[in-house]
C-alpha cells in the first residue's frame, strides 16, 4: 500500500502542478479522468495492485475514481470474488493514461469469462441542440442490433465493442435485438435521455443465458456548443440600420420634423460602430 | 477498508485541486466534466411487452435535477416600451443556427442557463420579420441602466439593469454569450447593423448585457 499512496500523492502533486501551468489551455489537458467500473452482476469483488488491495467490496454498478494515479502503472492487476483468494480476472499490469478520459470496465466477455476493457471517452464538442450516445457491448451475448426510435441504429455489436452517434437531444427509445433480427427484444425498450451537450454512455452487462442482462449508464457533460449563428431579421427597418437615437424621441412626436436627420446619422454611425 | 477509503480520499484531494485549478483557467467550452459517478440501475420495474422473451431491464436513471428556476415566460423593458412580451423556449436550427421565434416573441435558448440562474440565459427575437417589427426592433437604443422583467413559469419575476450594449459582425458574436456557467446573467440579441437586401439579413448583431439586478 506504501507505494501506491506514495503513487497517488506524487500524482497529486503533478495534477496540482500541471492545472497552475495549465492556465490557457483548455482545463481537460490537466490530468486525466479515469473511472472503474463494476460491470458483472451479483460478484462483488476486492481488486489488487502493485501487491495490495486498493478496492475492497466493490459491487456491481459501483464506480472507482482513479483519477488521481493517471499516468502510472497498476502492476499485476488482479480481481478477486470479495474476502477470498479466487482470482477472477488477471489483469496483468495496467497502465493507466497521463491524460484524457477513459473508463475501464470490469465486464463479462461474450462468452461469459471475467475480463477488463478500457474505452477511451470521446469528449470531443457536440453540436449545438445535440447530445451524443455511445453504446458500449460488454455482455455475455452474441452481436447485437441497437434500435433507436424502432429503426437500426447501431448495426451488428460485438463484445467489447462500442458504437456512438451524436443526435438531436432528446429521449431515444431504445432496443437491443439479436443482429438481424427483430426479436427477441434481449433489453429494452428502454427511454434514453439524450441530454444537449452531453454524452450519455451505456454499457450492455451481464449475461444473456444466465438472465442478467441489463445496462448501466455513465454521463459526461460540458460538451456542448454555442449556436452558429443569431439570424434575427430578414427585413430592413427605415434606412437598413438601427437607430442611434432613443426611439422613446420618436415616440415623442419628432417623428415627421427630425425624419430625414435621423436617417443621416443612422446612415453614418454604422461604420464606425462596427468592431 | 480503511485503506479503501484512505485511497479515495487522495483521489478526492487531487479532483478537487485540480478542479480548482481548472476553473481559475476560467475556460468553458470543453471544460473537463465533472466526474459522474456511474449510477445503478433501479431494480427492475414493470415488465416489458408481449413477445419479449427476457426479462427487461428498467429504464436508464433520469438526467441530471432540473434547474432551480422555472423558464421565463414574459419579458418587460419598458424604456424600449416592451411590455409583457411572450417568451418562449427555442432551440437550433438544422442548420446549426439558433431558432428564432415570431416577430412578435422573444426566444429563450433552452439548452442554456434559465434566466436568474447560473450562466448566460439568452433571450433573442427579430429586429424586423417580413416587414413586421420585431419585439427587438429597437434594442440598439436600450441604454446601460435601463431595467429589464422576465416573468417567470410559476408567476414569479426575476429583475436584471443592462451594463452594456454591443455590436458585433455576426460570424463573430462570441461563443461566451451562450456560456452554461459563471456569474448569472441575462443576454438580449437581435440584428443590427447594414441590411444585406440580397441576402436578407442583417451584418451584425446586436447584444445587451443585463445582470441580476
Amino acid at each position: 500500500m506504501r507505494r501506491l499512496l506514495t503513487g497517488a500523492a506524487a500524482a497529486l502533486l503533478l495534477v496540482a502542478t500541471g492545472s497552475a501551468a495549465a492556465d490557457a489551455r483548455p482545463s481537460q489537458e490537466a490530468g486525466a479522468r479515469i473511472h472503474l467500473l463494476h460491470g458483472i452482476p451479483d460478484t462483488p469483488v476486492d481488486v489488487e495492485a502493485n501487491g495490495e488491495n486498493v478496492i475492497e467490496g466493490f459491487e456491481f454498478g459501483d464506480t472507482e475514481d482513479l483519477s488521481a494515479l493517471a499516468g502510472q502503472t497498476l502492476a499485476g492487476l488482479t480481481v478477486k470474488a470479495a474476502g477470498t483468494d479466487d482470482v477472477a480476472i488477471d489483469g496483468g499490469d495496467l497502465a493507466l493514461p497521463a491524460e484524457g478520459n477513459v473508463t475501464a470496465v470490469a465486464h463479462l466477455d461474450a462468452e461469459g469469462t471475467p475480463t477488463l476493457t478500457v474505452f477511451e471517452n470521446d469528449t470531443s464538442a457536440v453540436a449545438a441542440g445535440q447530445g451524443r450516445l455511445v453504446v458500449r457491448h460488454t455482455a455475455a451475448a452474441p452481436a447485437v442490433d441497437v434500435k433507436a426510435n424502432g429503426e437500426v441504429a447501431f448495426s451488428d455489436l460485438s463484445n467489447p465493442n462500442e458504437a456512438a452517434a451524436d443526435l438531436p437531444a432528446g429521449t431515444v427509445t431504445a432496443e437491443v435485438v439479436p443482429t438481424g433480427a427483430d426479436e427477441p427484444v434481449v433489453i429494452g425498450p428502454a427511454d434514453l435521455p439524450v441530454a444537449e451537450g452531453s454524452s450519455l454512455i451505456v454499457y450492455a452487462v451481464g449475461s444473456l443465458d444466465g438472465g442478467t442482462l441489463q445496462t448501466l449508464t455513465e454521463t459526461i457533460d460540458g460538451l456542448g456548443s454555442a449556436p452558429g449563428a443569431v439570424q434575427t431579421g430578414n427585413s430592413p427597418v427605415d434606412d437598413g440600420a438601427t437607430g442611434s437615437l432613443p426611439w422613446i424621441l420618436a415616440g415623442a412626436g419628432a417623428l415627421a420634423a427630425g425624419g430625414a436627420l435621423t436617417l443621416r446619422r443612422r446612415f453614418a454611425r454604422v461604420p464606425v460602430r462596427d468592431r | 477498508m480503511s485503506r479503501t477509503h484512505r485511497l479515495r480520499g487522495l483521489a478526492l484531494a487531487a479532483l478537487v485541486l485540480a478542479g480548482t485549478g481548472c476553473s481559475a483557467s476560467g475556460g468553458n467550452g470543453g471544460a473537463e466534466p465533472e466526474p459522474t459517478a456511474l449510477p445503478r440501475q433501479p431494480a427492475p420495474a414493470a415488465p416489458g411487452p408481449a413477445g419479449a422473451t427476457r426479462p427487461l431491464p428498467p429504464a436508464p436513471p433520469l438526467p441530471a435535477a432540473a434547474p432551480d428556476l422555472p423558464p421565463p415566460t414574459g419579458l418587460t423593458i419598458e424604456s424600449l416600451g416592451v411590455a409583457g412580451a411572450p417568451v418562449v423556449p427555442v432551440g437550433v436550427e438544422p442548420d446549426g443556427d439558433m431558432e428564432i421565434p415570431g416577430p412578435q416573441e422573444v426566444g429563450w435558448y433552452r439548452h442554456g442557463p434559465r434566466p436568474g440562474d447560473g450562466g448566460s440565459a439568452v433571450l433573442a427575437a427579430h429586429i424586423a420579420y417580413d416587414g413586421v417589427d420585431g419585439v427587438f426592433r429597437h434594442l440598439d437604443d436600450v441604454r446601460p441602466g435601463a431595467a429589464v422583467t422576465v416573468d417567470l413559469g410559476d408567476g414569479a419575476a426575476r429583475d436584471f439593469v443592462v451594463t452594456a450594449v454591443e455590436r458585433y459582425p455576426k460570424q463573430a458574436l462570441p461563443d461566451e454569450v451562450f456560456a452554461r456557467g459563471g456569474d448569472a446573467g441575462l443576454v438580449l440579441i437581435t440584428c443590427g447593423g447594414r441590411f444585406d437586401a440580397a441576402a436578407r439579413s442583417y451584418e451584425d448583431n446586436v447584444v445587451a448585457y443585463a445582470r441580476p439586478a
